[in-house]
């Protein structure tokens, strides 16, 4: 037999009480569970372990070995302690109190003591536990050290050396969470300052966490410095409506404007951590940029209109394009960044009122199937966020998550850490590929080819049988039977995936897509043998013309993995999934968003209705917009801001109310629906969607009769299949998650279920040809969204829009070289369509013969010069002259 | 200036294999850059962070912990002059001044000196070099000199091997035992304090 | 039950008696007048004459400058969360350093006192930790308007120094 396993729980005291808690539990921890709190600095669950402040220090008694005298107890940090059995922790010991006051006594040495001008002043660790445990006096009569003080680190966060107290919680946030180790002290002791490389702005997009962590206000915010107390403020939980992760939020506002927004806990969605856009970019609510009140267009102007006048005028020519061409030539556009509430009556109002199928949330898309994993019985997106922290190897296709869903990036990095393998398959390389373990560098739009050669090599080599063939023998050795002997597990049959993909072969594939047929083998082998695969796909995919193809070529991978849930599909749009479940989806017969702009534009629908949608900015083809926008006989638009798409195109404009003015729902990326409440007074006239759509519709004969936004929500409940299990309830406050395929709106574990293809493999239907065949002259552009485009959220703030990069192109350094364009030039992106001027970026991201640009940032936006059925168009680049000032931007390109 | 590949395989072959981490090959991957280079330039930490998987950030804060790391370009001689007590009592400040006026450089006391225009001499301050007995003791580029008192200055400058503490000390004839300038120990104390 | 015992009506007595018995309480009562006749008065005819305020006297508030001319206060809103009345609203931002208003890094850029909801309590005095507030003698308050009683900063703030330190550093 083998010996018997060491217990896995300890027993111990502390303060006389008695607690057992696992074994390697902390001693803080074993504390904080009987509600004993130690005072700490730089111990922070989330960062690893220093021993740094020495605040944490107890009085520690180990049980004397047999036969001996007890030993007097020590003095040990609680936070690097384990607990062991028998230990005795006494926190509030004289000797234990005493070191903390020499601790703080300590430290309070340089802190300069201007609590009353810190932000920090009134939630400041370091203040509450002077009080609690410092000195009353400090005996320190010299002059205290003197040092930076209000010096940026980053337009964003502020420092003050002075205050700081070295407890290393910013520089280990940043070195283990992100992986961006931006910030470390230099030099030493005393003189210890943070400081980035060359004192060189901080760049991550996590930077903002820092504040939070800080002990002592010597990290604070620039957009929030000087501007309250916290006592001021009123607090609003919320939801991040700037990406699909959901993070949750609390919005600090004093005197109905938001001042600062903070993390709220969710361990499921952000943990504590929130990004730059979703920490500094919810101003907006606030903003002055605001439409205030209603328009309508008259003499091809737009004049400020009341309210009943607007909702008059849009019902007479709703009404009439309904009357004379039937609701088949309304189309409606709206709703992934809107809440569920408002995408629910927009779906009833389309429906019921306008009786138009065409309805759609997502701008460009090409298809009909808002999920294109739904016809092989999957939902979009098929796990949870928290298992991409016990993945074995996590692939992502065709996203750069850091940009798309940042803080999700956070939980993949935590799987990475954990021992997944990453595979990221992209044009270029992204924040991602630093931790990387394989790279697949294909060509633009060759995605399907990669999929395809994965799937081709895992043929090759079949992976194991058993979801978890790789941890299959150590038990068995435990249990005494002979590892030797135990046969190897039977290799899953993949004959059906054989039929299904034809011909295909890994070399075939490996020169369609580029990537060496070696890199394909290996990560299909990585893939294969891992424990727990997930794949993540971009949102572009989804939208795009070979996205069946892509879905069924995915499918089967997942299939081929034995873990059919393996395959998501990131939303685009912070509402996406909402907006979808609501039934903002082409209905019977209808068209899909990309194809309303386009028979708009060729005169067959006649009326838009954007909700919160600026097609000029969005849509694929701005040309196709401005035609659609041009040759629609009515345009309604709700928007928060003056976008040209109103400007240009809108008969009447309805002021929205945002985020942070209404309740409502919103449903992240993985299905999970949470309460929003409102933070602030609508200042103007505006009102929230779906007000605007009842009130429509009351002036069109068939009001849908909704007075508050809980009506709608207990509606949509249950109405919506996928919500069912919550119509009866509340959602509670860390939201549940729903599945609108497969079965049980759980803890999102819901599988294929029964009805599913199980097993069975699917074709892969050929997609159009999307990139330009190779050996062409030009650079092929790839364009993906930044996580600090749509400027519109962000311009009330200098602060963030300093962080913003100037609209830019990427290429290669040997195409650079070979164009003769150096680094910081404008140039000029040119297609057959016309030109967009860029800055020009040169460094290894881009393979040869591709150039990238962030299409979200800039005016005119990158779209201007694409059209829709070439999403990979060839471009040419040169350069513009300008004046003196190139070379100052030069330096500051990269 | 890039790292040649020399010191690159140095690091990657000797220095690397020695450790059980990396991280642990930090400080000889940055002596190795600072022979070869003088100084340490971000690029330099850039490369090392390369070599052994750390960010830049970490290799600079790491480099920035020792003096004896240089962030700026130094010059050809290094001269330190030895400021605790031993070396201080025996004038060292003074000797620093001498100095520092002597190659035209503008002393304060603490941080003593700077680099020369010529790129020739820099002039600073350094922790005990262990050769209280040769106070106050200098040393350029690492090489022991002393005693460099105030008026030595112009001598020492001159002709710095006259000066080198390792010329090793003749012994006294017919005794065997320590040199008699080691040995004089208590009377040397009682007459120099 | 009654509360108050009433006294039972004197029997009817000797006239005499009763008249020196009336007498002798006017001559009281006028003794008295004519004593308060003598000593002197405690009214003052305001406004004319002005009354001596006693040292700790807890009138209007004042925002006090230094030597140089900077404002002490620094905006840290500790005398609004003292306040139990709710009459102080502060709003802070960052004093401009080319062109300095307080000594710190922050400075009041709204500062307002609503007089109506001051009890006069002096808790703000207390809290302040730059001793930028304090209250004045100053107690004839009195207004015809709501709006006239809040007391924005530049009502609030102490005059500038006559002369200004030679070292100031402040323009103006």
């Amino acid at each position: 037999m083998a010996a018997t396993a060491p217990p896995t729980t300890v027993t111990l005291t502390i303060d006389g009480q008695e607690v057992t808690v696992p074994r390697g539990t902390l001693v803080i921890e074993a504390a904080r569970q009987i509600g004993i709190e130690i005072p700490v600095f730089c111990y922070h669950p989330k960062l690893s372990l220093v021993g740094a402040c020495r605040m944490c220090s107890c009085e520690i008694q180990m049980p004397p070995p047999p036969g001996q005298q007890p030993r007097p107890p020590g003095i040990l940090t609680a936070c690097t302690t384990q607990v062991a059995p028998g230990m005795v922790v006494n926190t509030l010991g004289p000797q234990s109190t005493k070191h903390r006051e020499a601790v703080i006594e300590f430290l309070l040495i340089n802190h300069p003591l201007d609590c009353p001008v810190c932000d920090a002043g009134g939630e400041c660790p370091l203040q509450d536990n002077s009080h609690a445990w410092g000195p009353k006096e400090s005996r320190f009569e010299e002059h205290k050290r003197l040092a930076r003080k209000g010096a940026p680190l980053s337009p964003l966060v502020v420092l003050d050396q002075e205050r700081c107290i070295v407890c290393y919680r910013c520089t280990r946030f940043m070195a283990e969470v992100p992986g961006q180790a931006e910030l470390d002290f230099f030099s030493r002791g005393f003189s210890s300052q943070l400081r980035t490389i060359d004192d060189q702005p901080m760049k991550s997009h996590f930077q903002g966490n820092i504040i939070d962590l800080c002990p002592c206000g010597a990290l604070t915010s620039e957009t929030y410095r000087f501007k309250a107390r916290p006592h001021d403020l009123d607090h609003a939980d919320s939801v991040c409506a700037q990406c699909p992760v959901g993070c949750n939020m609390i919005i600090d506002s004093r005197s109905n404007e938001v001042v600062r927004v903070r993390p709220r806990q969710n361990e499921a969605v952000n943990e504590i951590w929130l990004c730059d856009k979703g920490r500094f970019g919810q101003y907006y609510f606030s903003s002055k940029e605001r439409i205030a009140q209603p328009h309508v267009r008259q003499d091809d102007q737009l004049r400020p209109a009341s309210w009943s006048e607007a909702i008059g005028s849009a019902a007479v020519a709703l009404q009439g394009v309904k009357g004379r061409y039937g609701g088949q030539a309304i189309g409606v556009i709206g709703g992934r960044n809107l809440t569920n509430e408002d995408c629910y009556a927009l779906a009833r109002f389309a429906s019921e009122v306008l009786e138009t199928p065409n309805v759609d949330h997502r701008t460009g898309a090409r298809h009909t199937a808002a999920n294109p994993l739904a016809e092989h019985g999957l939902d979009a997106f098929n796990s949870p966020f928290v298992d991409a922290e016990g993945a074995g190897a996590i692939m992502l296709l065709g996203t750069d998550v850091y940009e798309e869903m940042p803080v999700f990036w956070l939980r993949i990095r935590k799987g990475v850490k954990n021992g997944a393998k990453l595979i990221i398959a992209n044009p270029r390389a992204t924040e991602a590929d630093r931790v990387a373990f394989h790279r697949l560098r294909h060509r633009p739009g060759a995605e399907l080819a990669v999929l395809r050669g994965l799937l081709a090599a895992l043929v090759e080599s079949p992976p194991l049988e058993g979801p978890a063939a790789v941890e299959a023998s150590p038990p068995a050795a435990l249990e005494g039977t002979q590892p030797a002997q135990a046969p190897p597990p039977p290799t899953r049959d993949l004959s059906g995936l054989r039929d299904a993909l034809g011909d295909a072969s890994v070399e075939g594939a490996a020169e369609a897509c580029g990537v060496t047929a070696e890199t394909l083998r290996a990560a299909a082998a990585t893939l294969a043998g891992a424990r727990n695969p997930l794949i993540y796909v971009g949102a572009r995919l989804a939208i795009r013309a070979d996205a069946p193809g892509l879905a069924a070529a995915l499918v089967n991978l997942a299939t081929a993995l034995g873990q059919r849930r393996a395959v998501s599909f990131f939303p685009e749009g912070a509402n996406a999934r909402g907006a979808a479940l609501a039934g903002l989806v082409p209905g019977e017969g209808g068209l899909p968003a990309g194809e309303i702009i386009a028979q708009a534009a060729a005169g067959k629908i006649k009326a838009l209705y954007l909700v919160g949608e600026n097609v000029l900015a969005t849509h694929p083809d701005a040309e196709q917009a401005r035609q659609a926008l041009a040759n629609a006989e009515v345009v309604v638009v709700h928007e928060l801001f003056p976008t040209e798409t109103a400007a240009l195109g809108a008969t009447v404009v309805f002021p929205a109310t945002s985020l942070g003015e209404k309740d409502g729902t919103l449903t992240n990326a993985e299905g999970r629906i949470q309460t929003v409440h409102y933070a602030l007074r609508t200042e103007s006239s505006a009102r929230p969607d779906w007000r605007i759509l009842s009130d429509l519709s009351g002036e069109m004969g068939a009001s849908l009769g909704y007075a508050a936004a809980v009506e709608i929500t207990r509606d949509l409940l249950a109405d919506v299949p996928a919500y069912a299990p919550l119509a009866d309830g509340a959602i509670p406050a860390e939201g549940v998650i729903v599945r609108q395929h497969g079965g049980e709106a759980s803890d999102g574990t819901g599988t294929g279920g029964p009805n599913a293809s199980w097993g069975a493999y699917v074709p892969i239907p050929e997609g159009p040809a999307l990139a330009p065949p190779p050996g062409q002259e030009g650079l092929t552009l790839v364009t993906y969204g930044e996580l600090l485009g749509d400027e519109s959220t962000l311009q009330d703030v200098p602060e963030v829009l300093e962080m913003v990069p100037e609209p830019y192109v990427e290429v290669n350094r040997q195409d650079a070289a070979r164009l003769g364009l150096t680094e910081g030039r404008l140039v000029r992106l040119r297609t057959a369509r016309g030109g967009v001027e860029r800055r020009l970026r040169v460094n290894g991201r881009c393979p040869v013969g591709v150039c990238y640009t962030p299409d979200n940032l800039g005016r005119p936006r990158v779209n201007m010069i694409l059209d829709w059925a070439q999403p990979f168009p060839t471009v040419t680049l040169e350069p513009v002259r300008e004046g003196v000032a190139a070379e100052a931007l030069a330096e500051a390109g990269d | 200036m890039p790292l040649s590949q020399a010191v690159k395989d140095l690091v990657v072959n000797e220095y690397i294999p020695r450790y059980p981490t990396k991280r642990a090959a930090l400080v000889m991957a940055l002596w190795a850059a600072q022979n070869e280079q003088g100084w340490l330039s971000s690029e330099t930490f850039e490369e090392i962070g390369e070599l052994l998987d750390l960010d830049a950030t970490d290799v600079n804060a790491v480099a920035s912990f020792y003096t004896m790391f240089h962030r700026r370009p130094i010059g050809r001689q290094l001269i330190e002059v030895c400021d605790n007590p031993p070396c201080l009592v025996n004038n060292a400040h003074e000797t620093m001044q001498r100095l520092c006026d002597r190659l035209g450089l503008e002393s304060a006391a603490g941080h003593g000196g700077g680099t020369t225009a010529d790129g020739e001499y820099t002039v600073r301050f350094a922790e005990c070099l262990a050769a209280c007995d040769m106070a106050p003791a200098v040393q350029v580029n690492y090489r022991y000199y002393g005693p460099v008192r105030p008026d030595d200055v112009e001598r020492f400058l001159a002709n710095m091997e006259s000066f080198s503490i390792e010329t090793p000390i003749p012994p006294v004839p017919g005794q065997s035992g320590p040199p008699a300038g080691a040995a004089a120990t208590p009377a040397g104390m009682v007459k120099e304090g | 039950m009654a509360f108050v015992e009433l006294k039972a009506p004197p029997p009817p007595g000797n006239p005499v008696s009763e008249a020196v018995a009336d007498l002798t309480a006017i001559a009281k009562g006028l003794g008295l007048t004519l004593r308060y006749f003598f000593t002197k008065p405690v009214t003052l005819q305001y406004p004319e004459e002005r009354p001596s305020l006693p040292a700790r006297h807890r009138g209007r508030h004042e925002l006090e400058r230094h030597e140089n001319g900077l404002e002490k206060c620094v905006g840290c809103e500790l005398c609004a969360l003292a306040c139990p009345a709710k009459a102080i609203f502060v709003q802070g931002a960052e004093n401009p350093p080319e062109a300095p208003i307080s000594i710190g890094e922050r400075y009041a850029e709204t500062y307002v006192v609503n007089m109506i909801r001051c009890i006069f309590c002096g808790f703000c005095v207390e809290a302040c930790p730059t001793e930028a507030l304090q209250l004045k003698r100053v107690f004839e308050l009195a207004d015809y308007s709501r709006e006239s009683m809040i007391f924005t900063k530049e009502m609030l703030l102490a005059p500038r120094p006559k002369r200004e330190r030679e070292d100031s550093w402040l323009p103006g």
